[in-house]
């Protein structure tokens, strides 16, 4: 019987097709719809893509191999120093990969159960801790390193390795957490459901059903936090003391000007980083967990609830004392010392600093963002949709590049492409952090829209289609809205990364100081009241923006 | 030997309801079918029998022996998941000898066990296949493997929508599977089975369970839910049907109680409605018929009741020409449109009352005679046996818009 | 009759994966003269393929797709004016009730009277006028569909294009949402395509229907022919349910008659052999539907009916077990050599067979289906 009242209802307006003109808006998405300029617009993506990310890295390589004379005879043949040079960098990397590797250790043993009591349980406060644990990414780690500093100076703990180690743990403990997170929420329960009723204990559950299918998020994580702790300079300037990492050695190198040197070990920190990410990518599918053999016994009696319960509440004491509090312990420093003699009223005007360096990093934060949105977009969409088999995977296997190597190289390799050493477009200040804060943050804008895309329905875009809308039209009324959020996260995720990055900085900054910049000037200078202050400035800022993210998040359910 | 007792058992989330006070009782040995529509709280009353969901409150026991507090694991069963759940990355027999190894039972007896499994669902050669290589019929197989081999001694199977993945003509053949393997010598079953598919469950059930909003409605053996639905959602949830409005009249017949009709309870019904209360039951007037229903259909209805009748389009009849002696069980109108659907043919029957259009469904097994001569526009005669005509306490427009709705 | 559009594919094929996967093998149709045409198969047959290329959303590898005498191989999807209604609804849930409606009107720049008299017509015919300004969200999927038709509708397009549009609903619902929806595009004379896998849906409500299976077309015609005339194995199996017995060709009568053998010792019946299709001791397969094998108690007397038997070929079996379902009884047969069969009649069929009992079985002549026995009966049996 539906119909009947549209039949009845007679049509007064006649339509005739040749009178329509469609709205100016409509008009130019057509016209602009055509495929030779969604073409153009792939071209331009991509250049930008090779010269920024691509580019200096194959320089660098070109670089050292050109300057093969200059190096052997910089870095093992001084004429003062003999190979000392090279005794340096082979200890620094000694150092950096033991202190990334223990960090990592001591990250997984704790995430595994944290993450499944962030996802798999219920209980009150539970959102607040979510909060609590994701922090820390977003603050710069030279605030993080100048907190733990505090924190552990308590107890005694002076700079030097073992600070380190405990520091690392601090920052790259979120970016492991997180990524078992999201594989966890996207494991269906299911599969465990079946396993309980087949009459598993719990711990077999968990590692003959629950690790297989986050494997990949646990080997991801696992290498994202061990590159991010091998390449972290600001911190570990802080918490260093004597000790030498590689990504200090390469500031040090860059200060003194020793760029062979400094191009040497930035190659081998970039070449040990892209093995780790290749075989990373390589080989997650083919590593296997032990599922086949049962130890029904043992489990069982390892499952019953009150371990359970004594895993969990350990693991939260552990959480607590180990990450949470030394976090955010810098917060309860603030009232400590003089803060305003040194800050505002000292000689040497700190307060003007710290408010020309806030402006600095917001300006180069929001700078980052526009120009990884307006290059992002597209480039997440020559992921998601084109069909070009190979060559997309290889795009999106270069697009994990800035993540993986160590910042302080990466903004070395930059200063060498594009600097005075080469081609001479910038020199070192401003549009060359600037620069380097694009490169680095590139994929943490192109990460997300990815994944909203690949969520995203392509049904309604059809839908579209089918309705009469051209290509442009679908995505400005269909698909930027819903992908709306992924944008909005890319957007904040890179405004923090770069509010946060240190050694890169460093590398490239010429008189500018960011604020983690200056937070480790200050601290270098003992000036703490001063470096607490910021510290805690810069904690709160990244706080309200982390807020900002999950509420819109949260809004997308 | 397991007979599973729910005893008032609710849950909820958060607001939404999903169990209210179930109380059911699964015999031994029988095939159980929870039937309703989506959102009924099916998938949540099966969890708890399970001891996947924990309920809020109320009791279950297996053998008269509460359960309430012991794991999934501690009531050994058999549990088949809507989408199978198959676990992705182990292979089929490493799927099917799971519940073998966690339990460290004897692995030579469970390898001889899979093999015959293997062999019984057609799948020997396949051991080494991943899930994902698999058709939808075969998962499903070892879906229901992997869940028989768990049994020990109870023997309980629980199904969750075991069919819906499939394909509409491999889901008709595998219903009469099921319900062999539940009932065979060797296995003798207890079988708990939810679906939202009123053929699938007339098909195998022993006896039915019908819910909604998480509330039983009716539970019955297939016949009884059928013929003698307890509301008008269980009518209208086993088959199509047509509804009236009216007023029951005795009659001064022995035996019988009269049933005065007027108008499918659209919105015009309130008119209509008025019109036919003083109109005598030997009516020559168009349009209105006289129900008659024998006096073990009707209940509790009393003379001048409000009531509601239901006949389904199934049990109605056709005739060509309205040449009716007496305007009993039977009703006029015009074939509105006819549609050739295999086994039956449909027809809708346009009635012509006061203006207002009310359609009638018939449908009736389709005859090459059927196919010649019952041709649209053409004057017919619909009517239906008496004892097929159920009748209802009228429920109120609401719950009538409610039940029919399509939601 | 007003005139109904054309669509034609003239040997159109389709592969996925640079080839290796070929979805749609040189098909040719042509759909003119029926209203609701069903593209009717297995899962993976490649209908929702062709219903794609007809849309436009797939490009053909080969082949041609026209629509109204025209080639459309350079036209986008965007202007084909053609309505789509998908499976999972794919509503815009970010824009209102009332905007997913108005979209396709604005995308052609129709003037503002005549899109909120279109809009609020589709809504109304659809009932869901009171919701206009509320979020898609509220409706559960039966809403949805109905919101994907009145978007669907609203724009005028004479051709409605939908991919399997009742399969995310409830069986109850679908089931009465299916007869709307024939009654619907009746109404309003459009050309419908309507894929589906769900041969008793296709059967409920197409005027025609088109059976795919592996890429290429087996058969089509209106549901009529198809049921009683069925030309394969697969078609007679696919629509209906259908039994199947093995036999022999025992003995050509004439012309038009033969006597076959039910194999391993079954009955002997009379078949049709017109044309003379088969010769002496070829293996064949019969098949008859459930709804025609008649079923007569042991001590039926058939001289005393008057109806002609002359046709009808009767033979012994046992009923197994019978199942009430509603609106059929099922009865299930086995004959003295082991082969199982059913027989269907309506619920209401009064005839109260015991479990066990020795029946007589009638089949009519012209029930009886007759196939050569293929290389792969099984794979021919598969629904898939």
């Amino acid at each position: 019987m539906i119909g009947e009242t549209l039949k009845r209802k007679n049509l007064n307006v006649e339509i005739k097709w040749e009178e329509i003109q469609l709205p100016l808006s409509l008009k130019i998405e057509k016209f602009f719809s055509k495929p030779i300029y969604r073409k153009s617009l792939d071209s331009i993506t991509i250049v930008f893509f090779v010269l920024v990310i691509i580019g200096p890295i194959i320089n660098i390589f070109s670089t050292i191999f050109l300057n093969i004379p200059s190096i052997s005879e910089d870095v093992f043949n001084d004429d003062l120093i003999g190979n000392l040079q090279w005794l340096n960098i082979l200890n620094s990397l000694g150092v950096s990969f033991s202190i990334a590797a223990i960090a990592v250790a001591v990250d997984l043993v704790i995430a595994f159960p944290i993450s499944i009591i962030l996802t798999r349980y219920n209980f009150r406060g539970k959102k607040i801790l979510d909060a609590l644990v994701d922090l820390p990414m977003a603050v710069p780690t030279s605030a993080l390193g100048f907190s733990v500093l505090l924190y552990w100076g308590i107890f005694g703990v002076e700079p030097g390795y073992t600070l380190i180690i405990l520091g690392h743990i601090v920052f790259t403990f979120p970016y492991i957490v997180r990524n078992m997170k999201i594989v966890l929420e996207k494991a269906d329960v299911l599969y465990e459901d079946a396993a309980r009723t087949l009459g598993a204990p719990g711990i077999t559950i968990f590692r003959t059903i629950t690790l297989p299918m986050m494997k990949e998020g646990v080997i991801a994580g696992a290498i994202l936090a061990f590159t991010r702790s091998l390449g972290e300079t600001g911190a570990t300037i802080i918490m260093a003391g004597l000790v030498e990492t590689a990504p200090i050695l390469i500031v040090g190198f860059r200060r003194q000007l020793e760029l062979p040197s400094a191009s040497f070990l930035a190659g081998i920190l970039i070449s040990i980083s892209l093995i780790l990410l290749f075989s990373m990518k390589f080989f997650t599918r083919k590593v296997g967990f032990p599922v086949k053999r049962v130890w029904p016994n043992i489990e069982r009696f390892f499952s019953h609830k009150y371990f359970r319960y004594f895993r969990d509440a350990l693991m939260m004491i552990i959480l607590i004392s180990i990450f949470l509090i030394p976090s955010f312990f810098i917060l309860s420093q603030i009232f400590e010392g003089d803060l305003i003699g040194e800050l505002f009223l000292g000689q040497d005007y700190k307060w003007v600093y710290l408010y020309a360096s806030f402006l600095s990093s917001i300006e180069i934060g929001a700078l980052a963002v526009a120009i990884n949105l307006i290059f992002g977009l597209p480039f997440a969409f020559i992921i998601t949709k084109r069909k070009w088999g190979k060559v997309i995977t290889f795009l999106d296997t270069m697009l994990d590049i800035p993540i993986a190597i160590p910042s302080a190289a990466l903004g070395f390799a930059i200063f060498l492409f594009w600097g005075p050493a080469g081609l001479g477009l910038f020199q070192p200040g401003f549009f060359m952090i600037l620069f380097v804060h694009v490169s680095f943050s590139f994929p943490y804008m192109v990460r997300p829209i990815i994944g909203v895309l690949e969520s995203a329905n392509i049904g309604v875009e059809e839908a579209a289609r089918t309705l009469g809308a051209s290509n442009l039209t679908v995505f400005r009324k269909i698909t930027l809205p819903n992908i709306k959020q992924g944008i909005i996260t890319g957007s904040i995720m890179v405004f923090t990364r770069s509010l946060g990055e240190t050694g890169a900085t460093i590398v490239v900054m010429g008189s500018i100081r960011t604020i983690p910049v200056l937070i480790v000037d200050w601290v270098e200078a003992n000036a703490f009241p001063s470096a607490i202050f910021a510290s805690t400035l810069v904690i709160l800022f990244s706080a309200i923006l982390i807020f900002a993210l999950r509420t819109v998040r949260k809004r997308k359910r | 030997m397991v007979k599973i007792n729910l005893d008032n058992v609710s849950k909820s989330y958060k607001k939404f309801n999903a169990l209210d006070h179930i109380s059911l009782e699964i015999k031994d040995k029988e095939y159980f079918i929870i039937l309703g529509p989506t959102g009924a709280g099916k998938t949540t009353l099966l969890k708890i029998i399970a001891g996947l969901i924990k309920p809020d409150s109320g009791k279950v026991l297996f053998d008269s022996k509460d359960v309430t507090n012991n794991t999934s694991g501690e009531r050994n069963l058999g549990f088949m998941f809507e989408n199978y759940a198959l676990f992705p990355h182990m292979n089929i027999v490493e799927n099917i000898s799971y519940s073998g190894r966690v339990h460290a039972r004897d692995t030579r007896n469970t390898k001889t066990l899979v093999d015959q499994v293997l062999m019984m669902t057609l799948l020997t050669g396949r051991d080494d296949a991943m899930p994902e290589e698999l058709s939808g019929g075969m998962r499903q197989r070892v879906a229901l493997c992997r869940a028989l081999l768990n049994l020990e001694q109870t023997k309980l199977l629980i199904l969750d929508e075991p069919l819906k993945a499939l394909d509409a003509g491999l889901r008709m053949s595998l219903r009469r599977e099921l319900l062999l393997m539940a009932k065979s010598k060797e296995l003798e079953l207890t079988v708990v089975h939810v679906t939202n598919e009123q053929e699938e469950a007339m098909m195998v059930a022993d006896r039915i369970a019908i819910i909604n909003q998480g509330k039983v409605i009716q539970v019955g053996t297939p016949n009884e839910v059928y013929y003698h639905p307890k509301n008008l959602f269980v009518a209208n949830f086993m088959s199509e049907i047509n509804y009236f409005d009216g007023i029951c009249k005795k009659e001064e017949i022995p035996t019988w109680d009269i049933l005065k009709e007027s108008k499918r309870g659209d919105k015009f019904y309130a008119e209509i409605h008025k019109v036919s209360i003083p109109i005598p039951v030997d009516i020559g007037m168009e349009n209105l018929f006289a129900a008659y229903i024998p006096k073990d259909r009707i209940g509790e209805i009393q003379n001048g009741d409000k009531v509601l009748l239901v006949i389904r389009s199934n049990h109605m009849k056709i005739r060509l020409g309205n040449r009716v002696q007496q305007k009993r069980n039977a009703i006029l109108g015009k074939i509105h449109r006819r549609k050739f659907m295999g086994v039956f043919y449909r027809f809708e029957v346009k009635l012509n009352v006061k203006n207002q259009e009310k359609i009638i469904i018939v449908t009736i097994p389709a005859t090459s005679e059927i196919h010649h001569t019952f041709l649209e526009n053409l004057e017919v005669t619909v009517y239906f046996p008496k004892e097929l005509g159920i009748l209802f306490k009228h429920p109120g427009e609401n719950v009538i818009k409610e039940v029919l709705k399509l939601e | 009759m007003r005139n109904l559009p054309t669509i034609e594919l003239i040997n159109v094929t389709k592969t996925f994966n640079e080839g290796r996967v070929l979805a749609v093998d040189n098909i040719s149709l042509k759909i003119e003269d029926s209203n609701y045409v069903f593209l009717l198969g297995p899962t993976g047959c490649g209908k929702t393929t062709t219903l794609r290329m007809i849309a436009g959303l797939e490009k053909p590898t080969k082949g041609t797709v026209v629509i109204d005498g025209k080639d459309v191989e350079e036209i986008p999807t965007e202007d084909r004016d053609m309505g789509f209604i998908f499976q999972h609804f794919e509503i815009f849930d970010h824009l209102t009730v009332w905007e997913n409606v108005t979209f396709g009107l604005e995308m052609r720049g129709y003037e503002e009277n005549y899109i909120i008299e279109k809009a609020e017509n589709a809504l109304r015919t659809v009932e869901l006028l009171d919701y206009a300004d509320e979020f898609p969200s509220i409706f559960g999927n039966p809403g949805m569909q109905k919101l994907g038709i009145a978007r669907a509708i609203a724009t005028g397009a004479k051709i409605l294009i939908m991919d399997e549009p009742l399969g995310s609903l409830d069986p109850k619902v679908s089931k009465v949402f299916r007869h709307e929806l024939r009654n619907l595009i009746k109404d309003l004379g459009l050309t419908a395509i309507h894929v589906t896998h769900n041969q008793e849906e296709a059967m409920a409500i197409a005027d025609k229907i088109i059976i795919m299976r592996a890429g290429r077309i087996l058969q089509m015609g209106t549901p009529y022919e198809l049921y009683e005339n069925p030309n394969s194995i697969f078609v007679a199996n696919f629509l209906g349910e259908t039994n199947f017995l093995q036999g022999f060709v025992l003995k050509i009568l004439d012309n038009e008659e033969m006597s076959i053998w039910i194999r391993l010792g079954g009955p002997k019946l009379n078949c049709n052999n017109f044309g003379n299709k088969f010769n002496l001791d070829d293996h064949i397969v019969i098949s008859f539907r459930f709804e025609d094998v008649y079923l007569f108690p042991k001590d039926y007397e058939f001289e005393s009916s008057p109806y002609d038997w002359s046709k009808i070929q009767l033979f012994n079996a046992k009923l197994e077990t019978s199942r009430f379902i509603g609106a059929t009884k099922r009865f299930y047969l086995t004959l003295d050599n082991g082969d199982k069969f059913l027989s269907i009649k309506p619920g209401t069929f009064e005839e109260s067979f015991t479990a066990g009992e020795e029946l007589i079985i009638g089949i009519h002549q012209d029930d009886i289906h007759v196939f050569k026995a293929p290389k792969n009966l099984i794979y021919e049996l598969s629904l898939s």
